[in-house]
């Protein structure tokens, strides 16, 4: 069994700071291989995104070079999604009551993906998505947009949601309001199928199509593929005048 | 100076204005995008921000990738 992942970040050609974060950290273990793939988007809007992303970023990297080797002996999937639950939780908290002290508001998305062994978990809150790219490419986050929710709920068509102005407005993210709800989801993972995490900033000028093309395994058989593809894109969209930061992280495990 | 020729002059200034205006703008986006090409990324740390510990590696646990990017070096305290 093997995992590979790369990431890449670009703070764009308009923006002064970066404020996403990304982690890549993968392990090998007693049983097998462990992976943490984390993307956080501070937001734009807000004063402080970087530290908001950063905060998140660090608690799950720390918790996956302390915590995590000690957790795999009884590994359990659901005990896994509770605690990533509450982790997210306590962070919005955290968040919250500083941006109150310091008065500021500062907020992130968090979307991420869990590995061990053969199966995976997804836990998200935000419009950062995951992607899978196999034969073809699939989204397996749903965006916590206001627009996305008029959508599901028939008050808007998605034709309508691309153009409307309150299309970037998130209902959810780390920091912002007094609860998160996050969303967590559990699977196996699939020989030689990418995983890609991307920011908005990555996504909003690219096609599907070209998603698909250039993140496809056959182009990204090793790490420096990987990188070398996400570089590639990345300086697509500058070239294509996208104003925000600019993040992903590319995902696989070979069974 | 008959009105005939005053249009012309007032017609040659407004393209001189338009073209000036429009070279300044590509040049502007030009920079703007050099500029964004060129300059490193602020306050990017990529460091191993914690590493496992003696009795993680001891129970068998081994980092192969190890990448943390966070743009900014101030934390919030517990």
């Amino acid at each position: 069994m093997e995992y590979f992942a790369a990431c890449d970040t670009d703070v764009g050609i308009t923006k002064k700071i970066n404020q996403d974060s990304v982690c890549i950290k993968t392990a090998k273990t007693n049983t097998g291989r462990a992976a943490l793939i984390l993307v956080c988007d501070g937001m734009g809007g807000l004063s402080r995104g970087e530290l908001a992303s950063a905060e998140v970023i660090r608690s799950f990297a720390h918790w996956f070079d302390s915590q995590l080797p000690f957790e795999l002996p009884e590994w359990d999937w659901h005990t896994a999604a509770h605690n990533v639950i509450s982790r997210l939780r306590r962070l919005n908290a955290k968040l919250v009551n500083f941006g109150r002290r310091e008065c500021m508001q500062l907020g992130t998305t968090a979307t991420g993906i869990i590995a061990v062994d053969t199966q995976f978990m997804t836990f998200h809150v935000g419009d950062t998505r995951i992607y899978k790219v196999s034969d073809k490419l699939s989204q397996l986050t749903d965006d916590h947009t206001f627009v996305n929710r008029e959508v599901k709920l028939g008050n808007m068509t998605p034709e309508e949601a691309l153009t409307d102005p309150r299309r970037n407005a998130l209902v959810q993210c780390i920091g912002v309001t007094d609860d998160v709800f996050p969303e967590v989801k559990l699977g196996d993972l699939e020989s030689g199928v990418n995983y890609m995490i991307c920011s908005d900033g990555f996504r909003h000028v690219l096609t599907e199509k070209e998603l698909f093309e250039e993140l496809s395994p056959h182009k990204t058989a090793s790490k420096a593929d990987m990188q070398k593809q996400l570089r590639q894109l990345i300086d697509t969209v500058k070239d294509r005048d996208e104003s925000d930061n600019i993040t992903a992280a590319l995902f696989r495990a070979e069974l | 100076m008959t009105t005939g020729e005053i249009l012309i002059i007032a017609a040659a200034a407004a393209v001189f204005i338009i073209i000036n205006i429009i070279m300044w703008s590509v040049i502007a986006k030009k920079e703007r995008r050099a500029d964004a090409n060129a300059a490193p990324q602020s306050r990017m740390t990529e460091v191993p921000l914690s590493e496992v510990s003696a009795a993680a590696a001891a129970a068998g646990f081994e980092l192969m990738e190890n990448t943390v990017i966070v743009h900014t070096d101030d934390v919030i305290s517990d």
